[in-house]
């Protein structure tokens, strides 16, 4: 990790995290489900998630469908309302009495879709969609648009043909750097990235991964990258948590978790990439079956189901993240280090392989 | 090395060329429109009407009121009646351009303040969702439930007669099934991830609506508003063809086909004149609607 | 019995399953002739898998519906495509429906494009056994649990009463390959199979196709924009590029010495497990619109080697040794 470079803008210190999360949970009524008599059903897609992110540091958020990554995206923007749990950006809590309003977080706190098509307003220019937010915060029109020719300079494209186009003009690749031009076009310090190379072919994904690096160190932004592709978590980003159905199972150090994944479910995926190699094919499948939905998990790990190492605790009780230290000593605070939620992990439980990972 | 944005954005002045501008939406479909020969036609035709309907005071060569025995249902051609007169003997040319102006009237106006409130309640609904979407739609649903035709008759017969009252029911027919469009239009958009990048960006809800849902939702809205108002020009002539609409002696094309029924064996040709009239505006009306339907679908 | 066998073997040897020569798909739209496939030659033995390797417009997944002839009217083909002997330009429709299915099957990106939504999943299978296999309706449904069970799906006779969106999304592909399997094909044309899944369903999916292949004797030709993927499934590999195929020969091979520019800069831009941080070695600009290609080589305006010569002509196919080729002057000399 980078220790991050003093900003101006800085309002708790260089030391204080760019974003606290703390027990975020979200969820979803599912309509249709359940009777009258059996109560209501829910989908759980964020059960007590809290993970930091400090200054400069880009933290890779990789989970399965369903497992709740992009409904996070969205509730750390506010743009989905957390049924509970806090939110900290540079010391303020948001929505808080004596915090920042949501309003104002979005103006530090930006994010980047998926879908490069979905995301722009077929009905406006380039030009247009990258100069209405800096309108929409006070700037007048002229040099808002002075503004998104230059970004479009960064990202790469060319204002003299690109400004005055539409979305549909333009390839999927350009059109994502539209998107990421769009959510530097406030200046902001954290960029909350939902999948941003996964739609775009593998020689134009490196293109826009080579354009997210540069970018971060230009102008020191805070990342939260979220994807599926453990490769191009690995690759971008300081630290990793993985997610399964909604809970964080695992999180640390980049090279913790690639290197010693303590997780069962971290090693199945991390055993699930394909090798670029024809003579490293993989002989049986790491993991069987397919991600639970998430609507009314069984109590317990969510992992359960799934795991080779099952045993009558794991249907039980739900395990809590457990961190371990470089002396070897395990706890349950969280201080930025390696921490799994495992019963395995966790010298406490009655796991017959307790303490062993 | 640390750059903010502002600094690595203030590196270079204006670009030397201006950029290159494309071809807008609103101006596609207008050009789309333009070489769709359904268009041009309908839209002749139209307006053809619309300046003869208007244009009554200045054209119609007789009063329409004026009365005669003598001449009473004379066939098209009579000399000094081009189009025959009807059974008290009035000008059938001047009665079918006077007649055009409550018939349009009675069938656009409730279609264009249907599309006003209406639209507005879609677009409120479909943009707010929850609790406000249901409450709106299911008072929509109330109105929706009943056939239109049968609507408009049950409340201008409740209402009493007049053109003020069966304006007032048309309206209230046409304002559920705009806003149901509406609402379907208000809800697809308002999913997209752009919505979402504009709230990111912190734009206000009217900001939101204004920028990134109205012009979306407009489209779908106008296309179906003018079909309706063929439904429109043919059920306020029903109206008053029944006598819930206009007042006799007042001249009014459902009235005029009505009372000039009992004189289809004496001259057909002239009877079924109004009739004629309201079959060509309907059509025209539904050509119109249906041309900009498809100058509207451009190719993404 | 033995005899019929062991001479279809030896037919099946002397003549490849799979034979397309000079083939040409050229798009009608709007008065304009677009051409999406061009001059593609390649041939695939019974029991081997072909991978397809191609970014998005690249005309894989049109190679792959015009080889079942599933393009719709607008498509015009041009060559020849032999299927098991059949001549499947020349066939009329009739005969062409009897084929599909039978001797060529066809697995999707999307299963749900090959499920009715309003039918169980057994109800599918047992209608495509009893039309094509002409079984009664009691057989037809044990021989579905049986392809249930084949493709590894839990619980096979209760899944037989499952609708196709009561499924997982992996459950969903392996119903997809059973109803695909039904028929006992030749040759299976999988576009994308294993895009939309998980990773941990993904490799599933995979082990579960290359072990049937193996088992059933199948040919495969399997598209994909993953080389990953391609790595841990096929024979043989044809890198696909604006409509023609770039570079062909054994996956080992290709692989491990790509000859021609792109194959290298897809390697080279692929993240793999390269160190966090280095720049990537990225391929600029993007594949050009298949409505407006030059003459000469298609890659040439992104290629870092380009010279007059690649604009000039098209390259003619090299051959590295005798599987691997590449359509690049430099193929040999590098």
């Amino acid at each position: 990790m980078k220790p991050a470079a003093a900003d101006s803008r800085d309002r708790g210190g260089q030391a204080q995290p760019m974003l606290i999360a703390r027990a975020l949970k979200k969820y979803f009524p599912v309509r249709g489900g359940g009777g009258f008599l059996t109560g209501r059903s829910y989908l759980h897609a964020v059960d007590d998630v809290s993970f930091s992110v400090s200054k400069g540091e880009t933290v890779g958020i990789v989970g399965e469908s369903g497992c709740g990554k992009s409904t996070l995206a969205r509730i750390v923007l506010d743009l989905i309302r957390r049924d509970a749990g806090q939110l900290i950006f540079d010391g303020e809590a948001v929505g808080a009495s004596d915090g920042i309003t949501p309003r104002e977080l979005r103006k530090s706190a930006q994010m980047v879709f998926q879908d490069s098509h979905a995301s722009l307003n077929p009905r406006l220019t380039i030009e247009d969609t990258l100069a209405f937010g800096p309108m929409v915060h006070g700037m007048a029109r002229r040099e808002a648009v002075a503004r998104a020719l230059h970004l479009l300079n960064l990202v790469g494209l060319d204002p003299r043909r690109h400004a005055g186009c539409y979305p549909h003009e333009l390839s999927g690749g350009q059109r994502q750097r539209v998107n990421i031009a769009r959510a530097l076009s406030l200046e902001p310090r954290l960029v909350v990235m939902d999948e941003p190379v996964s739609a775009l072919d593998k020689s134009v994904e490196a293109q826009v991964l080579n354009l997210l690096v540069d970018l971060r160190q230009r102008l020191s932004l805070t990342y939260l990258f979220i994807s599926h592709d453990l490769n191009v978590v690995r690759f971008i980003s300081d630290r990793v948590m993985v997610m399964y159905l909604g809970r964080v199972v695992e999180i640390g150090a980049v090279d913790a978790v690639f290197g010693r994944a303590a997780h069962p479910y971290t090693r199945g995926l991390l055993a699930s990439r394909l090798a670029m190699d024809p003579d490293k094919r993989i002989a049986a499948p790491p993991l069987s079956g397919d991600p639970p939905s998430p609507i009314d998990p069984a109590p317990g790990c969510r992992f359960a189901g799934r795991c080779p190492f099952v045993e009558e605790v794991c249907r039980v009780v739900t395990p809590e993240l457990v961190y371990r230290h470089g002396d070897g000593t395990d706890d349950k605070r969280h201080d930025g280090s390696h921490g799994v939620a495992c019963h395995m992990a966790d010298a406490a439980s009655s796991h017959s392989k307790a303490g062993s990972v | 090395m640390d750059v903010s944005l502002s600094t690595a954005l203030t590196v270079t002045g204006e670009p030397a060329v201006p950029p290159s501008r494309s071809r807008g939406y609103w101006s596609t479909v207008r050009r789309n429109l333009l070489r769709d020969p359904r268009a041009i036609g309908s839209g002749l035709v139209l307006l053809l009407l619309v300046i003869g309907v208007a244009g009554a005071p200045l054209i119609a060569p007789a009063d329409p009121y004026h009365t005669s025995i003598l001449a009473r249902l004379k066939p098209i051609g009579t000399p000094g009646h081009l189009l025959g007169t009807d059974e008290l003997g009035r000008d059938m040319l001047s009665r079918l351009l006077y007649g055009g102006q409550s018939t349009f009237l009675m069938g656009v106006a409730p279609v264009l303040i249907a599309f006003l409130v209406g639209g507005t309640l879609g677009l409120v609904a479909g943009c707010a969702g929850g609790a406000i979407n249901m409450m709106i739609m299911r008072a929509m649903d109330v109105l929706y439930a009943f056939p239109s035709v049968l609507l408009a008759v049950a409340l201008s017969g409740a209402l009493g007669s007049g053109i003020g009252n069966a304006m007032l029911a048309l309206t209230l027919v046409f304002i559920a099934p705009i806003a149901r469009v509406a609402e379907s239009a208000a809800t697809e958009i308002s999913h997209l991830d752009f919505v979402d990048a504009a709230r990111a960006s912190g734009a206000s809800a009217v900001t939101i609506v204004r920028v990134h849902v109205l012009g979306h939702v407009l489209g779908p809205v106008i296309v179906y508003a003018s079909s309706l108002s063929s439904l429109g020009i043919v059920l306020a002539a029903g109206l008053s063809f029944l006598g819930l609409g206009v007042i006799p002696p007042r001249p009014d094309w459902g009235l005029m086909l009505s009372t000039l029924r009992q004189s289809i064996y004496v001259q057909p040709m002239v009877a079924a004149l109004p009739g004629v009239l309201i079959f060509v505006t309907s059509i025209g009306l539904n050509m119109l609607s249906d041309a900009l339907r498809d100058a509207m679908m451009v190719k993404k | 019995m033995a005899a019929t066998q062991t001479l279809s073997r030896i037919d099946l040897e002397a003549a490849p399953l799979v034979d397309v020569e000079n083939l040409d798909v050229t798009f009608h739209r709007d008065g304009r002739a677009i051409p999406v496939v061009r001059d593609l030659s390649f041939s695939l033995r019974a029991g081997k898998v072909l991978c397809i390797i191609g970014e998005s417009g690249s005309g894989k997944s049109v190679t792959l519906r015009a080889v079942m002839r599933l393009l719709g009217k607008s498509a015009q083909l041009d060559g020849r495509i032999e299927l098991a002997g059949h001549d499947m330009l020349a066939l009329p429709e009739r005969k062409l429906a009897k084929l599909r299915g039978a001797l060529v099957a066809m697995i999707f990106q999307e299963p749900m494009t090959a499920f009715d939504p309003v039918y169980t999943i057994g109800h599918q299978i047992g209608e495509t056994l009893r039309r094509h296999m002409g079984m009664d309706a009691r057989r037809a449904r044990m021989r579905a649990e049986e392809l249930l069970d084949l493709v590894q799906i839990p619980r096979a006779k209760a899944r037989l009463d499952a609708y196709p969106h009561e499924l997982s999304g992996g459950l969903r592909q392996r119903a997809m390959i059973a109803l695909a399997l039904s028929c006992r094909p030749a040759l299976l044309l999988a576009d994308e199979p294993t895009t939309a899944l998980d990773a941990t369903v993904q490799i599933q999916i995979l082990l579960l196709l290359r072990s049937l292949q193996r088992e059933l004797g199948m040919a495969m030709i399997f598209v994909t924009h993953d080389l990953s993927v391609a790595a841990e499934i096929s024979d043989d590999v044809a890198v696909m590029y604006a409509g023609r195929f770039v570079e062909t020969g054994p996956v080992t091979d290709v692989l491990r010495r790509p000859r021609h520019p792109y194959t290298a800069g897809l390697m080279a831009s692929s993240v793999g497990d390269k160190p966090p941080g280095v720049h990537l070695d990225v391929i600029q600009g993007q594949p050009p619109d298949p409505a407006s290609i030059l003459p000469g080589c298609s890659f040439a305006p992104r290629c870092a080697h380009a010279s007059e010569t690649c604009l000039a002509g098209l390259p003619p196919e090299l051959w590295i040794t005798p599987d691997h080729a590449a359509r690049c002057i430099r193929a040999i000399s590098s």
